[in-house]
């Protein structure tokens, strides 16, 4: 057999294991994939896979009952099928989600969200987690719900869904993510979250759960109903709750000159606007009441605008309590 | 396989649909199939709300104080059913048991053809045990391929604001009674949804992802809502039964979110009325909700409760 013979046959070979190894890759596509399924297209999404989800040695008792899928850009809302707006409102890049089974039938679902950067994935977490949540030491921060739990590390934001509260369920939820966070890289390189402005709101008044990072028009709306249309032009904000029931935001334009450019045509909207009444003049600001009749206060400071929605039956004094707290946190800071 | 629909088949069709509209069935109000604003005065409809740990039964109870299934389906009638089969996670799913129900209720109806109809992949329906109990309770499951456009209609929304043509799936035409089986939840897009965002369910999702506008450090919160509104002005289900038993509050319409248990299954025609029920359930104000005031304007249904008759019972 000549040289030339050895080369035909071994490429023949090659071929053949090529079309054979494509053929099976088909036939595992369709024996778990389903329409929904959206393959890894380029380098980086394979690695990412590759290098985020447990592996079975980190899974004591769980097992995984489907292979990955990856989902990146628009394909989202095949996905999610309607609610993908508010990730892509933070800066979605991409998920990838799997789902996981104990030998007693109990299930458990994993999403890793691929945000923009760190700051994306913070505010997309403080979007999703509540007030109620156990605080967990996994990742950056964690917080334990009755039947999921929610971390960000990186620019990455973990959800896991448990299907019951049982506390074999809730094991597994604790033990899949440590092993997704022990795969997330530590540093991050990008916009990091927004240290200066929570601040304003880490003191032991704030309820931390309720403290959401808000990166647009449609976190606000979702906070708290202000108006439909983008009245608040904010480069940035977030929202807390005090623990004695005020609402806070704090919307960050930039600069005082801005700030203050901004006042007028939010004033003139809230003026405008019948579900809200009494409107009234204040030393800074106004105050205006709102459907429920909660006083809602607004008042420039430095490159921000302060809201307070008082709590439902509360005072003058609260709202002022409130407003005073923030204001003077960021005369320190400044 | 591959529908084309000609004008002659077109008119046939609506001649069909017209004469099925007539027995009790409204599907499509502007192609002449029909009207979705109904010729009933909105005030005289009831909204029937039951409360029970038994949410099957919850829902027969809810049917029969608003003049039992009978009133919907005919005897030998096709009934297409929509369930809302999102996702598994808790609260975010009509339950199987409200299904179920439905299902044997119209069966004792005599109706002759029993479906749930879906765009979403089996898959979503195997993952609530859903096309199981479906199959298994004597209806069938329609799944339409979400990627083949030529298995959705065209419609026409000529008072649609922004919504100028509907998409929907031709199957729904062949069908005289259309029940509405959606589970109310938060929507971070709209805060709410209801019977007419489960609407969303018969248009095809490339039309439906026009209601999400591009640009999502969105200026337009309206455009979701407006769009949903608009689609409601061209399909009118014949009765609504919803599932306000559990579900998530936070973090919709997906989830994970934190669950709220009014454990009530909510049932009759108004829309409006019927959401902005729901809506109070977990205290928002129906005016609020664009989808809701958009669809009182366009003359949908009634959005103030106190006008509303609101029959309510404990099992």
């Amino acid at each position: 057999m000549n040289m030339t013979v050895h080369l035909e046959r071994a490429a023949s070979i090659t071929t053949l294991a090529l079309i054979l190894l494509f053929l099976c890759r088909c036939t595992e596509g369709d024996s778990q994939h389903t329409d929904e399924i959206r393959e890894p297209e380029a380098p980086r999404e394979a690695s990412f896979e590759d290098t985020l989800l447990p592996q079975q040695e980190d899974l004591r008792g769980w097992g995984p009952c489907d292979a990955a899928r990856l989902y990146a850009g628009d394909d989202l809302f095949i996905y999610i099928n309607g609610g993908a707006e508010i990730y892509h409102e933070y800066g979605f890049v991409s998920v990838i989600a799997k789902e996981y089974a104990d030998g007693d039938g109990r299930k458990i679902n994993l999403e890793i969200f691929e945000m923009d950067d760190a700051r994306s994935a913070y505010g997309i977490y403080s979007f999703k987690r509540s007030s109620d949540g156990e605080r967990l030491q996994i990742g950056s921060e964690a917080a334990l719900e009755d039947y999921y739990l929610n971390f960000w590390k990186g620019h990455h934001l973990v959800t896991l869904i448990g299907f019951d509260e049982s506390e074999q369920t809730v094991n597994g939820l604790r033990q899949i993510a440590q092993a997704v966070a022990a795969r997330i890289p530590k540093i991050d390189a990008g916009a990091q979250p927004p240290a200066d402005l929570l601040s304003h709101v880490a003191g032991e008044d704030f309820m931390h759960g309720s403290i959401r990072y808000i990166e647009g028009a449609l976190a606000l709306y979702n906070s708290y109903p202000f108006f439909t249309e983008n009245v608040f032009a904010f480069n940035e904000a977030l929202c807390a709750e005090r623990l004695s029931g005020e609402r806070v935001f704090l919307f960050d334009f930039g600069t005082c000159k801005r700030c203050l450019e901004e006042m007028p045509p939010i004033e003139e909207k809230f003026r405008n606007t019948s579900k809200y009444e009494n409107f009234t003049d204040r030393t800074n600001g106004f105050s205006i009441n709102d459907r429920d009749n909660r006083m809602i206060l607004v008042a420039p400071h430095a490159n921000f605008i302060a809201v307070v929605i008082g709590a439902a039956g509360g005072d003058l004094r609260g709202v002022y309590a409130a407003l005073e707290g923030i204001t003077a946190s960021i005369d320190r800071s400044e | 396989m591959k529908h084309k629909i000609t004008r002659r088949d077109f008119l046939k069709r609506g001649a069909d649909i017209s004469a099925l509209s007539l027995l009790g069935g409204s599907l499509i109000s502007s192609a002449g199939c029909g009207d979705a604003q109904k010729p009933a005065p909105l005030e005289a409809e009831k909204i029937a709300v039951v409360e029970g740990d038994d949410c099957a039964a919850a829902a027969k109870r809810a049917v029969d104080l608003l003049g039992g299934i009978e009133s919907y389906v005919p005897k030998g009638a096709k009934v297409c059913l929509l369930p809302n089969a999102q996702k598994n996670h808790p609260g975010t799913f009509t339950k199987p048991e409200i299904v179920e129900s439905v299902i044997e209720m119209c069966r004792h109806a005599g109706a002759k053809k029993i479906s749930c109809l879906s765009w979403l992949p089996r898959k979503s329906w195997e993952a609530l045990g859903l096309d199981e109990i479906i199959e298994s309770a004597g209806a069938e499951l329609v799944i339409v391929d979400m990627k083949d456009e030529s298995l959705f209609k065209p419609v026409p929304i000529p008072r649609g604001t922004v919504l100028k043509e509907a998409r929907i799936m031709n199957v729904f035409f062949d069908y005289d009674v259309f029940i509405n089986l959606p589970i109310t939840k938060d929507h971070a897009g709209n805060r709410f949804t209801g019977t007419m965002k489960n609407l969303m369910g018969l248009n095809s999702p490339k039309s439906n992802r026009t209601f999400h506008t591009g640009n999502f450090k969105n200026d337009n919160i309206e455009h979701l809502d407006q769009c949903i509104a608009d689609l409601n002005t061209v399909l009118a289900p014949d009765l609504c039964i919803v599932d306000a038993t559990e579900f998530i509050i936070t973090n919709g319409p997906f989830g994970p979110g934190k669950l709220h248990a009014p454990r009530k299954v909510v049932a009759g025609t108004d829309r409006v009325a019927i959401d902005a029920y729901c809506c109070k359930l977990w205290d928002l104000e129906p005016r609020e909700i664009i989808m809701i005031d958009r669809a009182h304007q366009l003359g949908l249904g009634e959005i103030d409760l106190t006008k509303k008759k609101i029959e309510e019972s404990v099992i």
